[in-house]
């Protein structure tokens, strides 16, 4: 065969599978991490340096919580390494107050003045990291390692369908021996077997220089929605889980909790996407069972992060925690459970936004109960008598009140921009909860949030705009501040909690608000552009594109059988609007204003545009919703997850969620017949 | 009709909309995203074609027209035996995904038309000459195996007559040459054609035994000195030997040796130039001759094949590199569903980008609380407050009109100054653009004055060609080491502010151009937005900036502004960098970025 014919054939899907399948065959099986080279080596930001000291660390700057120098340890001290991912890092509160500094306070309390703790913490930290940080630590010789680390340890399992080629056809390959269960059973197994290793290399080298290993196992926030659809399952799988899951809403939102717990253990889902176990642990926690809900939200854990999708989310499932805890006696470590202290902590098993920001960063009270926990392991066996978390919380330390805001405010912004259609059913009331809590640490916090309001113009990046200079004086609130979305939820909250605490100025930054997107409606705005839906991360891979740009999420997709965006307007005139959208089954979606039909489009495979008037009536000042009923899915399952399947084989992404509909563009504009 | 072209997925991804044969508007994809040469699927480009068409959905689009057949080069990268070192996930062998990135990125559900790489510059270049007939030359890296196409065109008809194959190129002898010097590939090889006049052509000799002509407009590279299948390094070690020169650091001192390397690179192209447009002449004799591919960006090269080749007239089609390559295949398609030619007359400017109109920039500049001077409904004194600020020496940027598509800027998106301060050249390549000091700056001179002040005497629009500066004036900004300059010729009919504004600049001080060079700074795309152009300008030593009807100085700009515009910039780069941290590619094991795609990877959350 000449490279003509062999391009001919390459050039088809069949010739692009049998290629990839050569490839796979002979691909190099995954190496062994990078042999440190000899000599010092540098740890994190911290670079090696030999002087009449002897070896010491240098870092180009000094943080709060990371001093520019590590020096020799000084004789007698007490030296601990705290080494860990987000959680370890004290995301939000971090740099003014960490995870480290509470630990070395405790420490200092409990022992003496003669404690170090050295903050080896970084977010993004992933499970290679977390080993050279470890094996490069023992050069600072501490006598504690402090390894608050796991919920990152599902970084890089092979078992994704967004990464190489090569990645994706073996996905595919699974994905026909049992379909999609077979690849959650794979992720798990994976997920142990790389736990496995992580702990055993961790503590490994601790020992080697004969340092005590504290393994702090982390916690998870109970309380803290997922709402996943389901794949395609074949055989009308996924219609069935749709009904089953919606049954069970349907019921938790009567208050027909049992028929909501049973109706939830009803759905074909353990272990798939976790969402069903979520309502029956609402159900069960409303039912006045705590336990049997937190191990429900447990449960809920082992359906997620296989996808790779925006689902995906740092947790410790159940199963990684058991194996920590576990292992500890055989390991030679030593394990402090935080899901036990916390429980204790807050006097019931279900933990929740008593001691949590989120899905897995600890709130002040968390901080201060975990690293009181962890501070009483390491002091316990110096002193003449153990020491109880308890005996030590109340000296732990606690931030300034405007840190504390800020990490409240910071939280909110978290989840309204990763999690809204997926976390909370009300998303709604958890944003205020942490908005209020803000301006309950602080009200330095106010004038924050009122340029929060003033910044999602649709005219100015905010970048640009003369309202950030003052606001961002604050510490950590830049990233909620600069964020191009409008973020209707988070933008909802806010007018909200300002309204309800009397602050008339508040009108005036929603009339400046209004005003920029009046002027912007002249020329018309896109509501299915990334910066203006709700649902942002919906359909974006869990790929760090930039979320507010199309080249993140080329058009909009629904997931779920209805799709929101988000208007701001003065409501002082019709709208003329234009829907241009698809679907995979023929059918009608109908367009609602604030909750008024007012258009329907009869939909079909192909690009379909229908122009219609968002009447005056139905607009409100302000925020409204914009809402998409898409028509019922009529897909042959097991076609849809043959093509999928076929798909990853040519090492190709897929989908394996169903899409309702998808919208190329939602155009509104003052101009009449635009 | 509309008809979508495309280029995209190697190189400065394009799109652009010829609506009934006329090209109504174009736009690179990178002047959207910020991330220069951007490859991505041409997304923004895309919308930005349909909306500009008149709010089109994909529904509307006719035909996509696409630039290169996947297939045919993919004969060629077999071949050359690429393996796992170049692209250790072989993307490269998935011909399917441009079209799968077309239907699935663009949201487009048409038919797609595909059309040979240089089939495409050939018509980028021929159906918007205005010639009604002409010959057609092309010459660039690689398409799919040709590297030089020598055509005819006749009306609606373009013809390939002849071709020369890879990996004989002048294109990658150039692109090699400035690999060794120490330059960035597909990017930098206009560098080495401004440093050359600063050197000898000491190399000519060896580099004319390297690149020997043949008959028939044929040309061989000897391919010991060259491998183009490794990845990094387009030259052996034996092209290291035969020139003994050491390769050149990327940012490494500039010595005389790598300027009489340029210089020599340079003059053996031109040769090997002028000898293909002589062969193309036996071909196709005619008055005319167009020009395209990214060779044909060589303007120096361009003026001797001008002058001392065999056409009277030549048009070099303004994007000539792969970005143009979009307008060229919806041409084709044009002519394939119509039979018809697709526009008559010469493409008379390339504004076919974004505009932004001057009431929305005044809401803007309220939000930032920017003061700025507003001139809406006074063009005349605007212009006059500009010459005012260029008389004093002051550095501009100009911000009007639709953004220019092509690497050019031509008075769109322009950075302007008075070509007679000696400082100037200096300032801008130090402060202003921020790069080597060596490069050169182009004038944009009144088209009824160039023949006082340049060797030219024919409308050059486009920054085409170089020629001798032969002005009465002391030109020291726009004049290189050689007395050359690159003109823009600006007429009335096509850029009437800017040629108004350059009028208004030659009443006051008799000097009838200015300093024109793109709306940038190194390592960043010209400026699209009203708001790239404030962060360009709070980054650089800008003293003004024109915005439309609004004209702001720098000590306008508060100084919070400045430092929240860096901020911003240097998240966005820290960002950058941490998305290629190889701590985290290295935490993923065997794992690899989509095939496509620009940084990205954080598999993670916090």
């Amino acid at each position: 065969m000449n490279t003509k014919e062999l391009a001919e054939f390459l050039a088809s899907e069949e010739g692009l599978a049998v290629a990839r399948a050569l490839l796979g065959a002979t691909a190099e099986p995954a190496g062994a991490p990078v042999a440190a080279r000899p000599g010092p080596q540098p740890i994190l930001e911290w670079r090696p340096v030999e002087g009449e000291d002897g070896l010491t660390f240098e870092r180009p700057d000094a943080a709060r919580c990371k001093p520019r120098r590590i020096g020799p340890k000084a004789p007698g001290a007490l030296r601990v390494c705290l080494i860990g991912e987000s959680m370890a890092a004290g995301f939000p509160l971090a740099p003014a107050y960490t995870p480290a500094l509470v630990l070395e306070e405790l420490l200092r309390q409990a022992l003496g003045p003669a404690v170090e703790v050295i903050d080896l913490a970084m977010p993004n930290m992933g499970p290679t990291e977390q080993l050279r940080v470890c094996e490069a630590a023992r050069q600072l010789r501490p006598d504690v390692f402090v390894l608050m680390t796991g919920n990152n340890w599902y970084y890089g399992l092979t078992i994704e369908p967004t990464a190489s080629p090569e990645a994706r056809r073996r996905y595919a390959l699974r994905l026909a021996e049992g379909g999609p269960r077979s690849l959650v059973a794979e992720h798990r197994r994976q997920l142990l077997a790389r736990a496995a290793v992580m702990v055993k290399h961790l503590v490994a080298a601790a020992h080697d220089v004969g340092a005590r290993a504290v393994l702090t196992i982390p916690a998870v926030n109970h309380a803290w929605e997922r709402r996943s659809p389901p794949p395609w399952l074949g055989g009308g799988g996924a219609a069935a889980w749709s009904r089953g899951y919606e049954a069970a809403r349907r019921a938790l939102a009567a208050g027909a909790l049992e028929e909501a717990v049973h109706a939830a253990a009803q759905v074909e889902d353990t272990p798939l996407t976790g969402a069903p176990q979520r309502v029956r642990a609402r159900a069960l926690l409303a039912s006045g069972d705590p336990a049997a809900a937190a191990e429900a939200a447990m449960a809920a854990l082992d359906g997620t992060n296989w996808q790779n999708i925006t689902f995906a989310l740092p947790q410790t499932p159940a199963a990684v925690a058991a194996l920590m805890r576990d292992g500890a006696e055989a390991g030679g470590y030593e394990a402090v459970e935080l899901r036990e202290i916390l429980a204790e902590a807050i006097g019931g098993p279900y933990l929740d936004g008593r001691v949590f920001y989120d899905h897995c960063h600890l709130n002040v009270e968390g901080v201060r109960v975990a690293m009181s926990a962890v501070a009483a392991q390491i002091a316990s066996p110096r002193l003449p008598e153990p020491l109880g978390w308890r005996a030590l919380h109340p000296l732990a330390p606690s931030p300034t009140p405007l840190v504390a805001a800020s990490a409240s405010f910071q939280a909110a912004h978290w989840a309204s921009q990763f999690f809204p259609a997926l976390a909370q059913d009300d998303l709604g009331a958890l944003l205020r909860a942490q908005v209020r809590e803000a301006l309950d640490a602080d009200d330095a916090l106010q004038p924050v949030l009122r340029a929060f309001i003033r910044l999602r113009s649709p005219l100015t990046s905010p970048g640009l705009h003369a309202a950030l200079p003052q606001a961002s004086r604050v510490p950590g609130v830049s990233a909620a501040l600069v964020s191009r979305r409008l973020n209707a939820p988070l933008l909802g909250a806010i007018l909200d909690v300002l309204r309800e605490r009397g602050d008339a100025e508040v009108e005036d930054d929603l009339t400046a608000l209004v005003q920029g997107y009046e002027r912007a409606l002249d020329d018309g705005i896109d509501l299915a552009h990334p910066r203006h839906q709700p649902q942002l991360w919906e359909r974006t891979p869990l790929a760090w594109d930039d979320p507010n740009d199309r080249q993140g999420a080329p058009f909009y997709r629904a997931l779920w059988p209805d799709s929101t965006f988000s208007l701001v307007c003065g409501a002082s005139r019709d709208l003329s609007v234009a829907l241009t959208a698809r679907a995979p089954s023929p059918g009608e979606v109908t367009l609602l204003v604030n909750g008024a039909p007012v258009g329907a489009l009869a939909l079909g495979p192909g690009w379909r545009t229908w122009r219609g008037v968002l009447p005056q009536g139905t607009l409100r000042r302000g925020l409204n919703e914009v809402r998409l009923l898409w028509p019922a899915l009529a897909v042959d399952e097991d076609e849809a997850l043959r093509l999928a399947q076929r798909r990853l084989s040519l090492g190709v992404d897929a989908d394996l969620l169903p899409v309702f509909g998808e919208v190329y563009s939602l155009r509104v504009t003052a101009q009449a017949g635009a | 009709m509309n008809i979508i072209g495309i280029s995209a997925f190697y190189h400065e991804s394009t799109c652009c909309l010829v609506r009934d044969g006329r090209l109504v508007a174009g736009a690179p994809e990178e002047r959207f995203t910020r991330v220069k040469f951007d490859r991505r699927a041409p997304i923004n480009a895309f919308r930005f074609c349909l909306e500009a068409g008149g709010h089109l959905s994909p529904a509307d689009i006719d035909a996509v027209a696409y630039y290169e057949s996947p297939k045919k080069k993919l004969e060629r990268q077999l071949s050359m035996g690429l393996g796992p070192s170049v692209d250790p996930s072989f993307a490269w062998l998935d011909t399917l995904a441009p079209e799968r990135e077309i239907r699935e990125k663009l949201g487009y559900e048409g038919p797609i038309l595909s059309f040979e790489h240089h089939q495409s510059h050939a018509a980028s270049a021929f159906y918007y000459s205005g010639f009604g007939e002409a010959a057609v030359l092309t010459v660039d890296g690689v398409g799919e195996w040709a590297t030089t196409t020598y055509g005819v065109g006749r009306g609606a008809e373009l013809r390939l007559l002849d071709e020369v194959r890879f990996p004989h190129s002048l294109g990658l002898l150039y692109s090699a040459i400035t690999d060794l010097l120490g330059f960035a590939v597909l990017s930098d090889e206009y560098k080495v054609m401004g440093l050359a006049p600063y050197g000898k052509p000491r190399f000519a000799e060896t580099l004319r035994t390297i690149a020997r002509p043949g008959p028939r407009g044929q040309f061989t590279l000897d391919m010991a000195c060259f491998d183009f299948a490794q990845p990094g390094r387009m030259y052996t070690d034996t092209l290291v030997e035969r020139l003994g020169v050491a390769p050149r650091a990327p940012k490494g001192e500039l010595l005389q040796v790598h300027m009489d390397l340029a210089r020599s690179l340079q003059v053996v192209l031109e040769e090997l130039l002028l000898a293909k447009t002589r062969y193309l002449y036996e071909l196709a004799p005619s008055e005319h001759l167009c020009l395209a591919g990214g060779v044909a960006l060589n303007c120096v090269a361009n003026r001797r094949v001008h002058t001392e080749g065999p056409y009277k007239h030549i048009f070099v089609q303004p994007a000539a590199s792969d970005s143009g390559s979009a307008l060229g295949a919806a041409a084709l398609a044009h002519v394939q569903l119509t039979g018809r030619r697709p526009s008559e007359g010469r493409i008379p400017h390339v504004n076919l980008g974004p505009s932004y109109d001057a009431d929305r920039i005044a809401a803007t500049l309220a939000e930032a609380n920017i003061a700025a001077l507003d001139f809406r409904g006074r063009e005349a004194e605007l212009l006059e407050a500009v010459v005012d600020r260029l008389d004093r020496q002051q550095v501009i940027g100009w911000f009007h009109g639709r953004m220019e598509l092509g690497p050019r800027a031509l008075g769109a998106r322009s950075i302007i100054a008075d070509p007679r301060d000696p400082t100037m050249r200096d300032r801008l390549n130090a402060l202003i653009k921020k790069r080597e000091g060596f490069r050169p700056f182009a004038p944009a001179i009144l088209e009824e004055q160039a023949p006082a002040h340049i060797d030219i005497h024919y409308p050059s629009r486009f920054m085409t060609e170089t020629c001798q500066v032969r002005s009465p004036l002391d030109l020291p900004a726009i004049t290189h080491v050689d007395g050359s300059a690159r003109p823009q010729t600006v007429s009335p009919e096509t850029a009437p502010r800017f040629a108004r504004l350059i009028a208004a600049f030659y009443a006051r001080t008799g000097c009838p151009l200015v300093v024109n060079t793109s709306f940038n700074v190194a390592g960043e795309p010209i400026v699209n937005t009203p708001e790239d152009a404030i962060r360009c300008m709070a980054n650089s030593q800008i003293d003004c900036l024109v915005l439309e009807d609004f004209i702001i100085d720098k000590p306008l700009i508060s100084a919070f502004l400045r430092r929240t515009v860096a901020a911003g910039d240097r998240a966005l780069r820290d960002r950058v960098e941490a998305q290629v941290d190889p701590r985290l590619s290295g935490d993923v094991e065997r794992w690899r970025p989509a095939e496509g795609a620009l940084p990205k990877g954080v598999y993670t959350f916090v």
